[in-house]
């Protein structure tokens, strides 16, 4: 059996001052950033376990519920913040929620009763580092500044293991000195971190992520690049239904773009003032055009983007009749929400029988907006004009031209996600230096040559659905984000990809992990969960009386089961005692338990003493054993002496 | 009260009387004691060279009684042991000459390099003093004690005591090696003579057969008889385990508490008495699982776990 130490009360409960002030300066630094109340009850909680004395059992069902209560509701609440419309960043919210809990758990863990080993302190600090590290998410906000070294320094002084023999000198000016040397260092070193803040974390990004491509990016918004990164997220952006490729997949365009800027594809368009419409005003196709039967289906499954995307040649569009819809005059209809911010919208598109029928997306462009398709920015380098003329020479028609460019590309460019540039204008430094990049230079690329070329196009932005997911079913990741561009040939929108196979959405695809397909698989499950219970919702009275009653049923089984089956397990009793032994025995463990030293049920009173080293309470040990395990004696003396151990402190 | 006094008196002679001979070994003493006075019989197990023989025979030299030393070699029958007929020619009839079972204190030296063949011939005499040759069961002299001494079963030339004579033996007791100033002493007493030659008797047999009787008056509890019975439980519930505690441990259990209670001048059984006598009383008679016992479990750790889990009465 191990020999456990002596437990004395008088060491048992506090960690060390410093240890305190650290949390009190991580709880104030996390006040300062969140100006959240919170943090003044949980410091007075802290601050009141150094002048109380009396402590909680840690395994008691007090603590593990209380615990569970206040985490839930801080839980929740973050859950309500972030899901509101106000809401920050998430990540933010995320760290706040952290420190939050973190400073609850110091708080909770300053009035559990310990052992003298006195395991609290490195808890402590730990967890006040957490709450400071949830305080210091923001480093732009000023005051961790000077917050900042006055943590290291009460975080130095309280780790034992850290201090320096010069903290056990009683001169004044020594400990002084040591004093303002911790708080220079750690001045200067929050001073470093803060100078160089910036590389810091740039380097944290390449470490996670590698490089970014939302550097080398070329689009604006509505940007796709969030979801399109180096690793190819594989969240599921799209499920299409009905949709009859015929193995050829479908680009489903967001929007195109018309003037190049400053590396940047304009105009921004999530920006431009859309007009809201209702759902009516978009479903008038003509109704002598031969129409695909059935329609093809859309569902967007995140609520992140809330843009509508459709192929080239869509004919018209069905939208739920409660769907808000903003109409750019000249793309279309560009962006739905829901009026209850539901995240899945569902929309249906008609295709035209003709593959090159031209709808919404299709107009011909006015005399104005041709012109505008066939300028070349002025950023653009002038010896990308005769790079252009050199491989357009022999293209006599707009269609020749178009293959000539995808020829050119195709066979001078690789397909790469980590583009390197040093020129300020990329796509110039792209088409003279020939370099490698990604799917937004092939595409921008493309429709600058083409420009020089005299042959009006557009940049596009989409993503490329070819993934299966069921009989004539697709769906869309993250990681099918594409640019293209779209080329006005005799009076009529045609689509053009100059990306190289490789670096197509559909050639790049990796096949999913199995974690992602498990994930799948409880989302699918979720949702059919949600549909089942919708369903539920809409059930009579009646029906739900029966399961009510048959959940009762069920619940009073169960309840009666364990009961039994703890009977059957537990039932053995020692003979009993008489009732005045029982209620010395009862007063002698409490007072064990007020030692801090609970007797374990495989241990007698007297060993369990000698080990505790409660040697002061032998005398009644071994009186009490007498009279319970020996014949009948006097219970007075027993009372006395329980008395007397009682008294004293 | 007066029999109180001879109690110990008669106890402390006996352990002053062994504790002359045997240096350091106060507990193991008590333990050989406590196994006597509870009128049962002792395993002692040890290693070669640590006094297992020489405690065994100073104990018979202790009692005034009769003594017979057998030692256990390969081609021991089990007639060189409860003894047997003759054919006697001058009357032409058979006659019976016992063997040396018939003793107060049979020293059963080096039990285990005998074949199971010859040491089974214990088994009824140790369970119920008694041996039976030709058909008829003969008594043996009171009281009756089998001390025997054995190496661990690991060592050369030596046969596993079955499971049923293991069962018989009160206690086991080890004396392991002495510690350095009573080895130094141990080797300074033994310059001229050996101090078991000058040992006397201090107690007769009808004083022996007195203290086991004072014995079975102390007082055990039912909750505490209870607590030896949940412990002798717990090894016939725990998987670990394949042969667990017999009743008949329980009952040793329960007669040494009394004993050792007796011997520390209390007249009722403590749960301490069964905490400190389990192991001894117990280990011995479980056998581990072979996958236990190859994944490096004791015997004696399973009874100390069983004390840690089966909760003691309060």
């Amino acid at each position: 059996m191990n020999e456990q130490p002596p437990v004395h009360e008088s060491s048992i409960q506090r960690a060390p001052l410093t240890v305190f002030i650290a949390a009190f300066v991580a709880l104030a630094a996390l006040f300062v950033t969140t100006k959240n109340g919170i943090m003044v009850p949980v410091a007075v909680a802290m601050l009141g376990s150094l002048f109380i004395k009396a402590r909680l059992d840690g395994d008691g069902n007090f603590v593990r519920l209380g615990r569970y209560a206040v985490f839930g509701f801080i839980l929740w609440q973050a859950y309500d913040y972030v899901t509101s419309p106000t809401a920050e960043s998430p990540e933010m919210v995320l760290a706040y929620t952290i420190g939050y809990l973190c400073a609850l758990e110091m708080a909770i863990q300053t009035w559990i009763r310990r052992p003298a080993s006195g395991a609290r302190s490195p808890a402590t600090i730990l967890l006040s580092a957490m709450v400071f590290l949830a305080a210091s998410n923001t480093l732009n906000q000023s005051y961790i500044r000077f917050f900042t070294p006055l943590y290291f320094l009460f975080l130095s002084l309280s780790w034992r293991a850290f201090q320096p023999a010069v903290f056990q000198s009683r001169t004044f000016w020594k400990r002084g000195a040591v004093l303002a040397g911790v708080l220079g260092l750690s001045a200067m070193l929050h001073g470093g971190v803060w100078h160089y803040r910036n590389e810091i974390s740039n380097w944290g990004m390449q470490f996670i992520e590698g490089r970014s491509i939302e550097s080398t990016g070329l689009s604006t918004d509505p940007y796709l690049s969030s979801s399109f990164n180096i690793r190819g997220s594989t969240t599921r952006m799209l499920r299409l239904e009905n949709a009859d490729s015929n193995g050829q997949e479908f680009y489903l365009r967001v929007a195109a773009f018309c003037d190049y800027e400053a590396n940047r594809w304009l105009p921004q368009i999530n920006h431009e003032t859309g007009q809201i419409i209702t759902p009516g005003q978009v479903q008038a196709p003509e109704a002598s055009r031969p129409l695909k039967q059935p329609t093809l289906r859309i569902t967007r499954l995140t609520g992140d983007q809330q843009l509508v995307f459709a192929p080239l040649n869509a004919a018209g569009f069905l939208f739920s009749p409660d769907t808000q819809i903003q109409w750019s005059a000249p793309l279309g209809p560009l962006q739905t929400t829901m009026p209850d911010g539901t995240t899945e919208v569902t929309y249906e598109i008609q295709l035209s029988q003709q593959e090159d029928y031209q709808g919404f997306y299709c107009k011909p462009p006015d005399a104005d907006l041709l012109a505008r398709y066939r300028q070349v920015s002025k950023d653009i380098d002038p010896r990308v004009r005769e790079l252009a003329r050199t491989i357009g020479a022999s293209a006599k028609t707009d269609a020749e031209r178009i293959s000539a460019v995808g020829a050119h590309l195709l066979a001078n460019h690789h397909y790469s996600l980590k583009s390197r540039f040093r020129m300020p204008e990329r796509t110039s430094e792209f088409l003279l230096n020939k370099r490698d990049a990604h799917c937004e230079y092939f595409a921008s690329g493309g429709a600058i040559l083409l420009r020089c070329l005299g042959v009006p196009c557009r940049y596009v932005i989409g993503y490329v659905a070819h993934e299966s997911d069921g009989a004539n079913a697709l769906v869309v990741r993250g990681r099918d984000a594409h640019a293209w561009i779209e080329c006005w040939i005799d009076n009529h929108w045609v689509t053009a990809d100059f990306t190289p196979g490789d670096g197509r959405p559909e050639g790049r695809a990796q096949p999913l992990p199995l974690k992602v397909k498990i994930s799948e698989w409880f989302q699918k499950a979720g949702s059919y969960l949600r549909v089942q219970i919708e369903r539920l919702r809409k059930m009579p009275l009646r029906h739900w009386l029966v399961i009510f009653a048959g959940l009762i049923l069920i619940l009073l089984w169960s309840a009666r089961n364990p009961r039994r089956k703890k009977e059957r397990r537990d039932v053995f009793t020692y003979a009993s005692r008489d009732a005045e032994l029982s209620l010395l025995a009862s007063r002698f463990e409490k007072w064990l338990q007020r030692q801090n030293a609970p007797c374990p049920p495989g241990l007698t009173w007297p060993e369990h003493l000698r080990r505790a080293g409660l040697e002061q309470a032998q005398p009644f040990a071994a009186r009490y054993e007498a009279a319970r395990f020996g014949r009948a004696e006097s219970l007075h003396e027993l009372h006395n002496l329980l008395q007397e151990l009682e008294r004293k402190p | 009260m007066n029999t109180e006094v001879d109690f110990k008196n008669a106890v402390e002679r006996i352990e002053e009387n062994l504790g002359r001979v045997i240096r350091g070994k106060n507990e193991s003493i008590r333990l050989l004691l406590i196994s006597l006075l509870a009128g049962g019989h002792t395993l002692l197990e040890d290693v070669p060279g640590t006094g297992k023989t020489t405690l065994a025979k100073s104990l018979a030299r202790s009692m005034d009684g009769t003594f017979r030393r057998v030692q256990f070699t390969p081609d021991l029958l089990p007639a060189d042991i409860t003894g047997s007929s003759y054919y006697r020619p001058q009357d032409g009839d058979f006659e019976f000459r016992p063997g040396p079972v018939f003793a107060n204190i049979l020293l059963a030296d080096e039990i285990n390099r005998t074949s199971p063949r010859t040491q089974s011939a214990l088994l009824e005499v140790m369970s119920e003093n008694q041996v039976t040759v030709e058909g008829e069961a003969r008594l043996l002299p009171q009281p009756f004690f089998v001390i025997a001494t054995q190496n661990p079963i690991e060592f050369h030339g030596t046969y596993p005591l079955p499971e049923a004579q293991l069962d018989r033996f009160t206690l086991r007791v080890a004396l392991g090696y002495p510690d350095l100033s009573h080895e130094v002493e141990v080797i300074f007493s033994q310059n001229v003579g050996h101090p078991f030659d000058a040992l006397q008797p201090v107690l007769t047999c009808a004083e022996m057969l007195c203290l086991q009787k004072q014995i079975k008056n102390v007082h055990c509890e039912r909750a505490v008889v209870e607590y030896m019975v949940r412990l002798c439980e717990w090894t016939r519930r725990e998987p670990r385990i394949k042969l667990a505690v017999s009743p008949r441990g329980s009952l040793a259990l329960h007669r040494t508490c009394q004993a050792r209670a007796r011997i520390l001048g209390r007249d009722y059984v403590s749960p301490d008495d069964v905490q400190a006598l389990a192991v001894p009383v117990l280990a011995h008679r479980i056998a581990l699982d072979t996958k236990a016992k190859y994944g490096g479990a004791r015997s004696a750790n399973l009874i100390v776990e069983a004390l840690e889990k089966v909760e003691v009465p309060r």
